[in-house]
């Protein structure tokens, strides 16, 4: 391991251009962060095509900065007008923003950077720790295992992301049956072609998660209202002293372990991971009743979870090959142009490339801490950027570097398509992020299933009581009855409610 | 109330669709070796699957639907905010699709900065100055990026288009 780490590092200091990559992809990722509806997810997904002129190491290095800073940049807004710039940031508007309001945005903002370095850099060294061992447990997996994996990933974020449940399977099977266009991975038949010859490929990834996600969001802003006068730019950030360090210590230290434990459950993720943190960070108080007023364990607790889970994102990623969230299963997508496919033997043929990773999120998360002191009130700036401007723009991103990926005006089409459906699919309630982890899981799901019925000579039982497969496959149905429970509750909680005020 | 109606319609599609590409998959051809896991048997999964949750989705949407039948009258009615917000969508997905036409037959250029200028009309916007500036500006910029720092192709339109854009890059 020793051994991986000294040449990951001599790639680095080899690669100089290396850390200017990384520091600019976490000034990319806390910009696109901070503002409401981009989303890390967005600015991953644009950085994809402009991936492809590096190596394969570079691109990924690119790719997770951009995680990492986009995890922290939606704090920012969070912070100084109560709209948080990404899903995972929600639980920090409720102490952020009060604390603004009290005229201690910069401090708020100080709290939540520091807690973002070292939530980041706590589940950064458990992703050191735990996805060599991982791997080289999962080196026993099956097919069926991945096949019970893959169907865990996609009923645990349909059933925990909050929403309807079947509406999130619905989003997941439409992922799973679009994957299916082009050839039979096994017996190399057309399938849902209607003879168009450019399907026989598939529907090309890249394009259609750029378009489910980018071009979505860009036609979803285009109908809203936006305004940018009520944000707070005149800041500066103060990091916490060291006596108000001291007494976050223990909800930093609960809260990031949360954190990189429930990152590294695949599908449910870096939001979800700073509610149950804050919520936590109030049971344990001995003053619960001020949380919500600007209290600073209120910001430290769900700042370090969601930077902690982003680090245990990436186990079940470069562990298993499954994606943890959405934003990893934009990222599998970068890896696959580049011809590398995640898994177990990821760690032994490219070494190189997962420990310069490793170390690449550890410097990103001490850089985020560098340029977030000094340049948190320029970020805030990006807030007052016109949509009228920065969306057409996108528009352009989007577009270009799709056609520049293969030159082929196909892919423009594919992600035009999937950004109406993807808009469409956001209108009516049903999860992208199911949708896309759909779209990336089928072909996994489908050959594992398949090659594990040929292997057990169609016996069902065989496939299904293998041990791993089978506590994979109750966890998956133990998620649904969560999910179903948790949507019956927040129903009867809604009547309950409704026949009090009325 | 309408996007109960909404929701309904989408599922009742998608109901639909899932059986239609149902049966697609049966009519795929057979493999002998694979039979019992052939071409169509994950397709099936899937399509089954969904189609058995959309027809539960488009049955809750009916029952919803019915228990609030008095608030049907206004279902239709769209509000002036409603009505100016789809019109914005419409007018960029309408701009989009002639930027994607522009984009092969007037090349990059042309197209990008007619795009960018025309769509931030879309949204409201004031800045006359700025807008001219800042297409022009971003046009030069993803020009200068992608064809000299990345050196990747960037398409060139046709016919007297093409002459122009071969000018530049």
């Amino acid at each position: 391991m020793l051994e991986a780490y000294g040449s990951a590092i001599a790639y680095l200091f080899g690669n100089p251009s290396s850390f200017l990559l990384i520091i600019f992809s976490v000034v990319w990722g806390i910009a696109f962060g901070s503002v409401p509806g981009l989303t890390g997810i967005v600015g991953v997904a644009l950085l994809i095509p402009f991936t492809f002129v590096f190596d394969p190491t570079a691109g990924l290095l690119l790719l997770s900065g951009v995680y990492v800073g986009s995890t922290f940049g939606g704090s920012i807004s969070a912070i100084l007008f109560n709209t948080p710039g990404s899903p995972e940031a929600a639980c920090t508007a409720l102490d952020g923003y009060p604390m603004a309001k009290k005229g201690q945005a910069g401090k708020a903002l100080g709290i939540a950077l520091a807690s973002s370095a070292i939530g980041g850099i706590f589940g950064t060294i458990v992703l050191m720790l735990l996805a060599p061992p991982m791997a080289q447990f999962a080196l026993n997996f099956g097919p069926p295992e991945y096949f019970a994996l893959a169907v865990l990933g996609i009923t645990a974020i349909s059933a925990i992301g909050g929403g309807s449940v079947l509406k999130g399977l619905v989003a997941g099977l439409l992922g799973l049956g679009i994957a299916t266009v082009g050839l039979d991975p096994i017996t190399g038949t057309e399938r849902y072609t209607f003879g168009n010859l450019s399907l026989l490929t598939g529907i090309s990834f890249v394009p259609a998660i750029i378009g489910t996600f980018a071009l979505a969001e860009v036609l979803q802003r285009a109908g809203e209202r936006t305004s940018t006068a009520d944000v707070i730019t005149d800041v500066s950030t103060k990091l916490p002293s060291m006596k108000e360090f001291l007494a976050t210590r223990y909800t930093l230290l609960r809260s990031s372990s949360i954190g990189a434990f429930i990152g590294a459950l695949p599908g449910v993720g870096a939001t979800t991971a700073a509610f149950i943190s804050y919520s936590e960070a109030v049971r344990w108080s001995k003053r619960p009743q001020d949380f919500g007023t600007g209290v600073a364990e209120g910001i430290a607790a769900p700042e370090s979870a969601n930077n902690s889970a982003v680090g245990g994102s990436m186990i079940p990623l470069l562990a298993l090959g499954i994606p943890g969230s959405a934003t990893t299963a934009v990222m599998l997508g970068g890896l696959t142009i580049h011809g590398i496919i995640p898994g177990p033997l990821l760690m032994e043929t490219n070494t190189q490339l997962v420990y310069t990773v490793f170390i690449g999120m550890f410097i990103a998360n001490i850089l985020m801490l560098v340029f977030g002191i000094r340049a948190a009130r320029y970020f805030a700036l990006v807030l007052k950027a016109p949509y009228a401007l920065v969306g057409p723009a996108i528009v352009v991103l989007c577009m270009t570097g799709v056609y520049a990926l293969n030159s082929n005006i196909v892919d423009v089409g594919v992600m035009l398509a999937m950004g109406a459906f993807g808009f469409l699919l956001r209108k009516l309630k049903y999860p992208i992020a199911s949708f896309v982890i759909g779209l990336v899981l089928g072909p996994i799901a489908e050959r594992s299933l398949r090659q594990g019925l040929v292997i057990s000579d169609y016996d069902y039982w065989d496939f299904v009581s293998r041990p791993i497969t089978a506590v994979l496959l109750i966890a998956s149905l133990v998620s649904l009855i969560y999910g179903f429970y948790g949507q019956w509750k927040r129903h009867q909680d809604a009547q309950a409610a409704k026949m009090a005020a009325g | 109330m309408a996007h109960r109606l909404l929701d309904l319609a989408f599922a009742s599609l998608l109901f639909g669709l899932s059986i239609f590409l149902w049966f697609v998959a049966d009519g795929f051809p057979e493999s002998r070796r694979f039979a019992q896991a052939d071409a169509d048997f994950w397709p099936k999964i899937i399509f089954a699957t969904m189609a058995l949750i959309t027809g539960i989705l488009a049955i809750r949407s009916v029952l919803s639907l019915r228990q609030s039948g008095e608030e049907m009258a206004g279902a239709f009615t769209m509000t002036a905010d409603f009505r100016a917000s789809a019109l914005r969508v419409c007018a960029m997905g309408a701009l989009i699709l002639i930027y994607f036409v522009a984009f092969q037959h007037l090349g990059f250029i042309l197209a990008t900065f007619a795009f960018l200028m025309l769509a931030s009309f879309v949204i409201p916007y004031k800045n006359n100055v700025t807008r001219v500036i800042f297409a022009a500006c971003f046009t030069v910029v993803l020009v200068l990026f992608f064809t000299q720092a990345l050196e990747l192709p960037l398409p060139r339109g046709s016919g007297v288009f093409y002459d122009l854009n071969v000018l530049f890059y």
